[in-house]
């Protein structure tokens, strides 16, 4: 089959920078360590209530300025371990976040930034998340779960501490 | 050159009218359930009488996104194998209608469930949210009914092929063949996941469902979907636009080699709508990023083919300049005009789709209204646009009417007003979710937050470009009811391009079929085999029914 | 005078397609880069 001179110039190009997206993307995820969340715990969906860190969600401090964030949710709501649903952090702390659901599909998403994740019934979600401004975020549910679905929201307020 | 019916033969034209009208019926439905939803999203308008947000976005995917392209696109190849393969034979046809009604009864029954407010569960109808069970039932009858003119349309080009041995199948043919196998096998996996865990679990012959493989399952389907909605606005592009304008179609060889590439590398890309999911390892979800790039070559080729294509035109009529050749396009003919729109749409739209499935960069995009307002572009205004571009020369030819000047005007306007609306839509969904904003969520302040009221007015946007696009529904609506049964009785014209005289005669080898299969075959299980066995070796207990929330 | 400047091209001549598909090519550099920023921007 004859490829005119053009297109081969053309598709040299686009084939080109098709290997860019992916040697960039390749090295970041696996070099640098940005993976998309891919975590591979299970966990009973019925009891992990009672299971820690499920039994006592919540923020955590695990060393020096980093965080372990504990969430679990059900319809309709975020259990972020406080009453008024708002997390603080402090500025520029590290945070390992550790999530699942009690009962459907959950989508957990913290507004203007990467952490964003599924939450699936019998699978734990972690990702990290650094805050490095101050300010006020929103974490809501960007998977379809039910009527309710667009009330499920929590706020994670990074203050600075210092 | 091989003769072939100029006319579509006219009991075949019954039957891709049938498939053509239910696709508008679900078009009008489908289009005022997303007008709905743009008014409550702005915040300004709630919904009468009990009807809910959810409710009306499951109607307005499934009708859209299912029907209206499933049914235009089997109606459509229906007419095109017709043209270029000759008239179906009784039983093909008869097959073809045991399909449509299939098609219709399960549409009319998945409707009903929707409607009464007992399948609020979206398109994707992600477990362990419960519908129904007649929402399921409703759908496998659609997948079904669909599978069964797909083997119609097979037997019928294997049919030309004994006919004319030693020849290439017409090029028309041979892409609604390629769709249509494209179309089979992923339907595979939506039909496994309906049948052996949705339906027996709604009926609760079994207790838990793995939600993991249901919606794997759902994706190796899904993305390929969004393929065999496109292919056959690739073909207007490849054979029917090049007869409009005059010209010829650059390299017919070129055509079907980009339609195998679709049928290999647009199956076993699933996992990059799982990109944030647990349960799947990195390093798989990485390997099918790089597969999903794959397929983006071919659209490449296409692009490059069209280009030529008006270019090669421009210059046989005495175009001089780098770009001259542009002013000789035909711009007042809505055939072209009209599909040339979705052409131009396709740009960013396949720009946002690799930054969509670019591995980790999905959390930026991943199910904020970012999304929405890529496969708006995609779909609803590249294949879209292109269809409603096909069906106003389809449509006539069928019905023995004309698309007149004035039609042919509105069309235009229409083509303007729909690609204002969707500008207005389309980018405020990008644009604001960038910031966050999610998809398939009804109005919310999230709590008075701040960045919630940022996305306000991005919302209102998309209310006025949704608008515009409900104006675009009616204005399609109406000059398709006329070319249905008022439009002027005449002759016309059913475009077949021609490849240009001095072409390289077409290879025999692209009919090799059972190869194709095998290496489609072969890389589908190189990408899913090992993840999915893991998924189910490695299963938490399966989840209940939840119908109550919905 | 412009006329005689302004270069001609041969009738199987695809000069303008060529240029047509590295637009469309640098425009989906350009989106990509943008968003892939947004993401470095955010880690």
């Amino acid at each position: 089959m004859h490829l005119h001179k053009y297109e081969k110039i053309w598709l040299a190009f686009g084939i080109g920078s098709l290997i860019l997206f992916l040697v960039i993307v390749g090295i970041n995820a696996f070099v640098t360590g940005h993976q998309p969340p891919s975590s591979d715990k299970t966990v009973d969906p019925q009891v992990v209530g009672e299971i820690a860190p499920f039994n006592k969600p919540g923020l955590k401090k695990i060393g020096k300025n980093e965080y372990q964030l504990v969430v679990l949710t059900s319809a309709f709501s975020f259990d972020v371990g406080t009453q008024d649903k708002v997390v603080e952090i402090p500025k520029g702390a590290k945070v390992h976040i550790i999530a699942t659901t009690k009962d459907v599909v959950h989508g957990f998403e913290i507004a203007g930034t990467n952490a964003n994740m599924m939450l699936e019934p019998g699978h734990i979600s972690e990702t990290t998340q650094t805050f490095r401004e101050e300010g006020e975020f929103t974490l809501l549910c960007n998977e379809y779960c039910g009527s309710g679905h667009h009330l499920m929201h929590a706020k994670i307020k990074v203050v600075d501490q210092s | 050159m091989i003769e072939t019916a100029v006319k579509v033969n006219k009991k075949d034209a019954k039957l891709a009218l049938a498939h053509i009208i239910v696709a508008f019926i679900a078009l009008f439905i489908g289009g005022l359930c997303g007008f709905l939803q743009v008014l409550v999203r702005s915040g300004k308008v709630q919904l009468p009488g009990g009807i809910g947000y959810y409710q009306v976005l499951t109607a307005h995917g499934v009708l859209l996104a299912l029907v209206l392209t499933t049914f235009f696109i089997i109606g459509f190849q229906f007419a095109g194998m017709s043209r270029t393969a000759g008239a179906l034979s009784n039983k093909a046809r008869l097959t073809g209608w045991i399909g449509f009604w299939i098609m219709t009864i399960g549409t009319a029954l998945t409707t009903f469930y929707i409607l009464i407010g007992k399948a609020s569960v979206l398109y994707t109808f992600y477990a362990p949210l419960q519908a129904h069970v007649g929402f399921y039932i409703g759908l496998a009858l659609v997948v079904v009914g669909s599978w069964i003119s797909g083997f119609a349309m097979f037997a019928h080009y294997a049919r030309w092929k004994k006919q004319n041995p030693g020849q290439v199948g017409p090029l028309l043919s041979f892409m609604s063949v390629v769709n249509m196998a494209l179309w089979l096998i992923c339907s595979l996996g939506v039909a496994a996941t309906v049948l052996l865990q949705f339906i027996p679990w709604t009926l609760g012959w079994t207790e838990g469902i793995n939600v993991l493989v249901s919606r794997t399952l759902f994706w190796y389907f899904g993305h390929p979907l969004v393929y065999f909605w496109l292919l056959p606005a690739y073909m207007v592009w490849y054979v029917v636009i090049p007869k409009v304008i005059g010209g010829k179609i650059f390299s017919d060889s070129l055509a079907r080699m980009s339609f195998i590439l679709f049928l290999f590398f647009s199956i076993p890309v699933g996992f990059h709508h799982q990109l944030t999911e647990p349960g799947i390892s990195p390093t798989w979800k990485y390997i099918q990023v790089v597969l999903t790039l794959m397929v983006v070559i071919p659209s490449l080729m296409t692009a490059f083919s069209m280009f030529a294509t008006f270019e090669r035109f421009g210059r046989s009529k005495g175009a001089t300049s780098l770009f001259g050749w542009l002013k000789f396009l035909p711009w007042n003919d809505a055939r072209f005009l009209v599909p040339f729109i979705g052409m131009v749409a396709f740009i960013p739209g396949g720009a946002g789709g690799l930054i969509n499935a670019s591995h980790q960069l999905n959390q930026v995009i991943h199910n904020t209204i970012w999304v929405t307002g890529h496969f708006h572009l995609t779909i609803a205004t590249t294949v879209v646009l292109t269809f409603f571009g096909a069906a106003y020369w389809l449509v006539p030819h069928l019905t023995g009417r004309t698309f007149t000047k004035q039609l042919n005007q509105l069309a235009i306007v229409q083509a303007v007003v729909w690609s204002v609306g969707m500008t207005i839509m389309s980018g405020a969904m990008h644009w604001v979710g960038l910031y966050g904003a999610p998809r398939r969520s009804s109005f919310s302040d999230y709590g008075g937050s701040a960045q919630a009221a940022d996305w306000i007015p991005y919302q209102i946007a998309q209310a006025v470009g949704g608008s515009m696009l409900f104006l675009g529904i009616i204005l399609v609506l109406y000059i398709i009811v006329q070319l249905l049964w008022f439009a002027p009785k005449g002759e016309e014209e059913f475009p077949i391009g021609e490849a240009e005289e001095t072409a390289e005669k077409t290879p025999l080898f692209f009919d090799k079929w059972w190869l194709w299969i095998t290496i489609v075959v072969v890389l589908i299980l190189l990408a899913y085999s090992i993840p999915f066995t893991h998924m189910i070796q490695e299963a938490p207990p399966g989840s209940p029914g939840y119908n109550r929330l919905c | 005078m412009e006329k005689d400047k302004e270069k001609t091209y041969k009738k199987d001549s695809l000069k303008g397609t060529l240029f047509s598909v590295l637009a469309v090519g640098g425009f989906i550099l350009l989106s990509w880069f943008t968003v892939w920023s947004l993401f470095l921007s955010r880690i």
